[in-house]
């Protein structure tokens, strides 16, 4: 039924109800109703423990916006992966901070979502283009631990490839 | 709350995917952040995705950047499928690291798909009568029979005219045509031989080595080879065949000729066909020229380095033959003095390279380095040419003539016509080549001294430095 649900669990104790279309396409849930055998939804809420309330809120938002997407045409989502291009929906919705980009990244990939995982792999490839190493560091906050001489070319500096 | 969140700390399949978004330049940038992207760089997977990325190997100064060059071998040799070897062969001691990056990659690496090799010179490192040359090309020969018998399909492999590597042609094609025959798409055979450098007694290769091939879609090889054989070979198995690039060093006088019946045919069954002809070195006459030059012959490119044989001849049988496939036409002389000429520009007839222009409908390319050529006549190809890509003329070799009367005191009167004649060169007006430029539609000028390539004003220079670089990049092109 379309109107079925499910409950899940976050890491930070709370509890929110999706569309069980949507969590069926989550690994950990594909992998319980596998083990279960059966299409009854369960009584306790899934444990998500990985992922927080805001993030899990936001890959719902993604999937519900997708879902259509899917059942106009499954070719589409193939293409723009390929040709890297980010829809301008998905331009807006990772229009976020930092940081939960990070959380969906990393609980898109717990939960098997490869599409969400590309769009936010290629969101992120966008935010290296073009700056220099210092700059990327800023962006995503990363410490420098790389002794001083080896921030040299890594490969022979010809032309472009 | 707050967020903990390290990006250093993401997964490395996760770091992998987001670093396959990222070109050259920017691949470069996120490696040099920290040292976990840094060791995203060993991922195989950043090396295995199409198209290739390259790992180019400069070998050409010694002592230059020894510490990048170990970097670079110890890292990526065994996970590149894309190798690009650039390198001195005359110092003995590079050739000893290029033997060690053949043992590397034929012990570690089986998923090599392009090879190619890009020696700055085609001298021999060794004196040809000394011990030790035969047994180099003995060694250089089982290190590339190793790699090409370990590795699974190898696409692309450009020898780059290094003389010594194909010492065992045969061989090496006879082991290409058992592993690699279905794979194969390029192969750059040829070389660049001077009976000063190279005495070597001649090499065989049959064409009938080239049977099993199937995918072959590039090959360039030396005149010599260039058999009807050879053609009869490369039809029948491949159908493929759409670039054949021919090296002509010396004119034999065995050569066989090709039947013009022959490129009739081939013409029919492979209309895709494009031949180039590099002549290097070769002066000779123009009868000599056309036993290569055969009617019927797709010829798309025709390069001329250093042959100082440009002439009518030659151009008029180029604008018969050719009107219809000649897309390019390189001539590289030296400029001497007085500059060599192609045409005797005091008779009435049009000037030759005018109606070259005018014939090949297919022009898009023509440098003529060396030769006087009238400003007149520039101007004249660009409008009958518009769609000219590439119009080099040695600046220096630009030439205004105007007829009229030396009079008693020495003044030049112009008069059209007047028997005397007044010749300037190295003049190039403002004017003309605006107008050329508005022609052609691009900001054209004939070119400067430091715009030429080096052989052409300096003769102490080993010629091959001057083209064997574009050789290379003709390989590797699309002609």
């Amino acid at each position: 039924m379309a109107e079925d649900k499910i409950k899940v669990a976050t890491s930070d104790g709370g509890i929110l109800e999706v569309d069980l279309y949507i969590a069926k396409q989550w690994q950990p849930v594909k992998l319980i109703y596998e083990v279960l055998d059966s299409t009854n939804v369960p009584e306790n809420p899934i444990d998500l423990d990985a992922i927080s309330t805001e993030t899990l809120k936001k890959i719902i938002e993604w999937s519900n916006h997708h879902k259509q997407d899917e059942a106009d045409s499954a070719d589409n989502s193939e293409n723009d992966r390929n040709h890297g291009e980010i829809s301008p929906w998905d331009k807006t919705f990772f229009n976020i901070k930092q940081e939960m980009i990070f959380e969906i990244i990393v609980a898109a990939d717990h939960l098997g979502m490869t599409e969400l995982l590309d769009m936010g792999c290629k969101t992120v490839a966008n935010m290296i283009k073009g700056k220099t190493p210092e700059e990327v560091r800023q962006t995503f906050n990363i410490p420098n631990d790389l002794p001083p001489l080896q921030t040299a070319q890594p490969i022979t500096s010809n032309e472009n490839q | 709350m707050v967020f903990s969140y390290d990006y250093s700390e993401l997964p490395q399949i996760v770091l992998v995917e987001i670093f396959s978004y990222l070109k050259h330049n920017d691949l470069l940038t996120a490696s040099s952040t920290c040292s976990s992207w840094r060791n995203v760089l060993y991922h195989p997977k950043l090396w295995s995705s199409i198209p290739y990325r390259c790992l180019r190997l400069n070998l050409i100064d010694r002592h230059n950047d020894i510490q990048s060059f170990r970097y670079l071998t110890n890292n990526f040799l065994s996970i590149t499928r894309y190798i690009e070897i650039s390198f001195d062969p005359t110092d003995i001691n590079i050739i000893k690291s290029i033997l060690q990056i053949l043992d590397t990659l034929s012990c570690t690496n089986r998923q090599i798909k392009i090879l190619i090799f890009r020696p700055t010179s085609t001298r021999c490192a060794l004196a040809e009568n000394e011990q030790p040359f035969i047994p180099l090309c003995d060694k250089i020969y089982h290190l590339l029979e190793q790699i090409v018998e370990s590795n699974q399909a190898m696409e692309i492999i450009s020898f780059g005219c290094w003389f010594e590597s194909l010492f065992r042609i045969e061989e090496i094609v006879h082991v290409l045509a058992q592993k690699q025959s279905q794979s194969i798409q390029q192969l750059h055979l040829a070389s660049i031989k001077s009976s000063e450098t190279h005495s070597i007694a001649d090499i065989y290769l049959s064409s009938q080595s080239f049977l099993p091939f199937s995918s072959l879609n590039t090959l360039s090889i030396d005149a010599t080879y260039f058999t009807n054989e050879l053609l009869h070979c490369l039809v029948q198995q491949s159908a493929s065949l759409k670039r054949l690039i021919v090296h002509v060093c010396e004119f034999r006088s065995d050569t066989q000729p090709i039947d013009e019946t022959v490129w009739h045919s081939i013409a029919s069954i492979m209309p895709n066909l494009r031949v180039a002809v590099h002549m290097l070195n070769a002066h000779e006459t123009f009868r000599k020229y056309s036993r290569v030059l055969r009617p019927g012959m797709p010829l798309s490119h025709l390069r001329m380095y250093f042959c100082s044989s440009l002439n009518v001849d030659l151009l008029c049988y180029l604008s018969v033959h050719y009107r219809s496939t000649l897309e390019c036409l390189d001539v590289i002389d030296s400029v001497t003095e007085p500059a060599l000429r192609y045409h005797n520009l005091f008779r009435a007839e049009p000037d030759p390279l005018v109606l070259l222009a005018w014939q090949c409908k297919k022009l898009t390319s023509l440098t003529i380095l060396g030769y006087e050529v009238l400003e007149v006549n520039l101007l004249a190809i660009a409008k009958l040419r518009p769609q000219l890509r590439r119009l080099n003329v040695c600046a220096d070799c630009v030439m205004t003539l105007q007829y009229g009367h030396l009079q008693m005191n020495r003044q030049f009167v112009e008069d059209e016509d007047g028997n005397d004649a007044f010749i300037q060169y190295g003049i190039c007006t403002n004017s003309i080549q605006t107008i050329i430029g508005q022609v052609l539609g691009w900001q054209w000028h004939p070119l400067s001294k430091h715009e030429i390539p080096i052989g052409v004003y300096e003769y102490t220079v080993p010629l091959e430095l001057s083209f064997i670089e574009q050789i290379h990049n003709i390989f590797e092109s699309s002609m």
